[in-house]
């Protein structure tokens, strides 16, 4: 009997896990789960585009909004960014730096890239991971998230005029695009990286430094 | 050949349990099925602990269905793998409700459950997004990626020995070796896996309750094989006679040297260690032949199977013996009924002599019937003493010989339908039936005790294959 208790108990137990497995997936991709950032959003969403339209400065003078927008980045990056791209956006050699991704706003087309790899994701060989097409994040978050790593990993070069950080309404430009990551590697105008950049200097010409491509 | 407990008391006056020590460490204190319930309820909180910490702010935003059921069941695959640590423990009060047989073989089933999930990971992932196929590359890929992938191999690589160990001629020692070595690997490259790869892992408190958990883990490993040991240093044995009991059958007796001994239910199996060191790998477990009101002398019925088995007919007296028990559930105790009857082959006979001492010792006036089958009548363990027994039991014996002599007056062949039709008792179903001996003749008698109306909960099967 003890070894048709012990029998059932496995059946039960791996089918009740997998039950369970499936139930916390769809739990997840269907966003169930609120996250605390969610009450930040809406407050993004409206400060940042009515601060632009306004053509405010934003964070020129700190105010309430800017540190929880500055948060919100912040909140995001840790819970999806970071354990790849590392606390301090280094990638430890491992996974690509995100420092200095102000030089990429300069060169033609580089603005788009930064959110098409984000949302699509991106592999072009050089790293042994893909960067996995992330449309999970809502427009307020990418939009976020590159303004934080913009700003907060502007090791290098100054951290860009905040009148050209991201709104969301550029992500959902770019959001009904439909990119695989090879294609954003691929199809993008040659933006050099921001290693090679750093190398030749900031104050150059941006479109004229190495492509990236050639250098593989 | 002698009986190994004392026999100075007849069947009339109740038994007084001479050399038992109302001072030798208790079974387990409690209630057995209370601490059963117990324990199957905390299970799946503890299983599904690690999963309802995976959403604890802060959260990454929820991904595709298949993302997030591959990342799932990569951690209920790596949690169900931690728990065979524990499994493995061999805690008493974790195992005594259900058998430590019942949970090494839940363990092995189980195992394989965890290894399914473990390899369903890496594939949901590739199916939803074909180009993380580099990640598979074991030059390419990341630190992550690579450390997933010896994790994988490490467990596809334990689960193989395991269920082929025989197949592939790897000693038991051998095996068991390996098996833990990649036990703890595979552990510990997941974790580091985990570590370096897990969006759910994003905080240091997070990181800090994965790792510390699977170095409490690993620490588990490290207590079996060097805590518990040293342990039983201070708890020796003695060896004070092995004797040849026919049929590659020796009868181990050994004395606690200095302590109170060892209490145990009959029936119940223990695992020894012969030799000075307690810290060998050469441990085995046996049945306990001997009466569980002695607590200070114990003999073990072992069947010179493997190497170790042959050497123990060639231990000397007083050599220092090692126990680590009583496990198992296999005993009269937990199946009080108005009768028994025991049925055995070959060396399954060594519990069914536990039984029969016990009964004997107790006074206990129960009727037994003991069906014993073996292939010669020199195969025929421990006859002498059982013979005794029925002096001081209702116990009615009957030997089933595959080849019997000449003179043979008792059954010939196997233990068959027939036989047993003839056999059973009127009472059959109020009487508990235990069944030890080869998995096929088990396999056969459980059959037929079901087709003659005997209640499946009073079949009670011990399967000595444990490993």
């Amino acid at each position: 009997m003890r070894h048709l208790y012990a029998n059932a108990v496995t059946w039960a137990l791996a089918i009740g896990l997998a039950l369970f497995a499936a139930l916390f997936a769809w739990a997840r991709s269907a966003q169930l789960v609120i996250a605390t950032e969610l009450d930040v959003e809406p407050v993004v969403v409206a400060g940042v585009a009515a601060r632009v339209a306004a053509g405010a400065v934003v964070g020129a003078t700190p105010d309430a909004g800017d540190v929880e927008r500055a948060a919100f980045g912040e909140q995001v990056y840790i819970a999806n960014c970071r354990n790849c791209h590392t606390a301090d956006g280094s990638g430890r050699g491992m996974y690509p730096p995100v420092r200095d991704l102000a030089l990429h706003l300069d060169a033609e087309g580089g603005r788009d890239y930064l959110i098409d790899l984000t949302l699509h994701g991106l592999h072009t060989g050089e790293y042994g991971a893909p960067m996995p097409p992330m449309p999970e994040l809502s427009d307020a978050r990418v939009a976020a998230v590159l303004n934080h790593t913009l700003v907060a990993f502007a090791t290098n070069v100054e951290a860009p005029d905040p009148r050209r950080l991201y709104t969301p309404a550029e992500v959902t430009a770019r959001r009904g695009l439909a990119l695989d990551e090879r294609e954003v590697a691929a199809t993008r105008p040659p933006i050099p990286s921001a290693e090679a950049l750093g190398s030749v200097g900031a104050g150059e010409e941006p479109g004229g430094a190495v492509r990236r491509d050639d250098a593989e | 050949m002698s009986t190994s407990s004392d026999l100075g008391t007849s069947r009339i006056v109740k038994a007084s349990p001479p050399t038992t020590s109302r001072d030798a460490p208790r079974i387990v204190p409690g209630n057995r099925t209370l601490s059963g319930v117990v324990w199957l309820a905390l299970y799946p909180l503890v299983v599904l602990a690690p999963i309802v910490l995976m959403l604890v702010p802060p959260v990454p935003t929820g991904r595709s269905f298949w993302v997030e059921m591959s990342v799932v069941l990569g951690f209920v695959g790596l949690t169900q793998i931690g728990i065979q640590f524990v499994l493995i423990g061999r805690f008493r009060p974790l195992t005594y409700p259900y058998g430590l047989d019942v949970v090494l073989k839940y363990h092995r089933q189980i195992a394989l459950v965890a290894i399914a999930f473990v390899l369903l990971h890496p594939a949901l992932i590739l199916i939803e997004h074909p180009a993380r196929v580099v990640l598979l590359d074991p030059l390419g890929g990341t630190y992550a990626s690579k450390l997933g992938i010896a994790s994988v191999l490490a467990l596809v690589v334990l689960a193989a020995v395991s269920i082929w160990r025989e197949r592939l001629g790897i000693g038991y020692e051998l095996w068991r070796v390996t098996h833990t070595a990649l036990g703890v690997s595979a552990l510990v490259l997941a974790q580091l896996h985990v570590s370096l790869a897990g969006l759910y892992v994003n905080t240091p408190w997070k990181q800090a309750l994965w790792i510390g958990s699977s170095v409490a883990l690993v620490g588990l490993v490290v207590h079996l094989r060097l805590v518990v040991p040293w342990r039983q240093r201070r708890r020796p044995w003695r060896v004070t006679g092995v004797r040849d009991e026919g049929g590659g059958t020796v009868n181990l007796d050994i004395e606690a040297d200095g302590h109170e001994g060892l209490r145990f239910e009959p029936g119940q199996f223990a695992y020894l260690k012969i030799g000075d060191s307690p810290w060998t790998v050469e441990e085995h477990p046996y049945s306990i032949a001997s009466s569980a009101e002695h607590t200070r002398r114990l003999s073990f019925g072992i069947k010179a199977l493997g190497d170790f088995s042959e050497s123990v007919s060639r231990v000397a007296a007083g050599t220092t013996v090692f126990v680590d028990g009583p496990h198992g559930a296999f005993s009269i105790d937990r199946a009080q009924a108005p009768g028994y009857v025991l049925i055995a082959g070959g060396v399954g006979i060594t519990p069914m002599m536990s039984f029969l001492n016990t009964l004997a010792d107790r006074g206990d006036p129960r009727p037994v019937l003991l069906i014993y089958s073996t292939n010669t009548e020199q195969e025929l363990a421990y006859s002498d003493e059982i013979e005794s027994l029925r002096e001081r039991l209702d116990l009615e014996t009957r030997f089933v010989l595959a080849e019997p002599p000449h003179d043979w007056q008792a059954e010939e062949g196997t233990i068959t339908a027939e036989l047993l039709e003839r056999l059973l008792p009127k009472e059959r179903f109020v009487r508990s039936f235990f069944v030890c001996g080869p998995p096929a003749m088990m396999a056969a008698v459980e059959r037929e005790l079901l087709a003659h109306d005997v209640p499946r909960t009073h079949v009670h099967l011990e399967k000595f294959a444990l490993a």
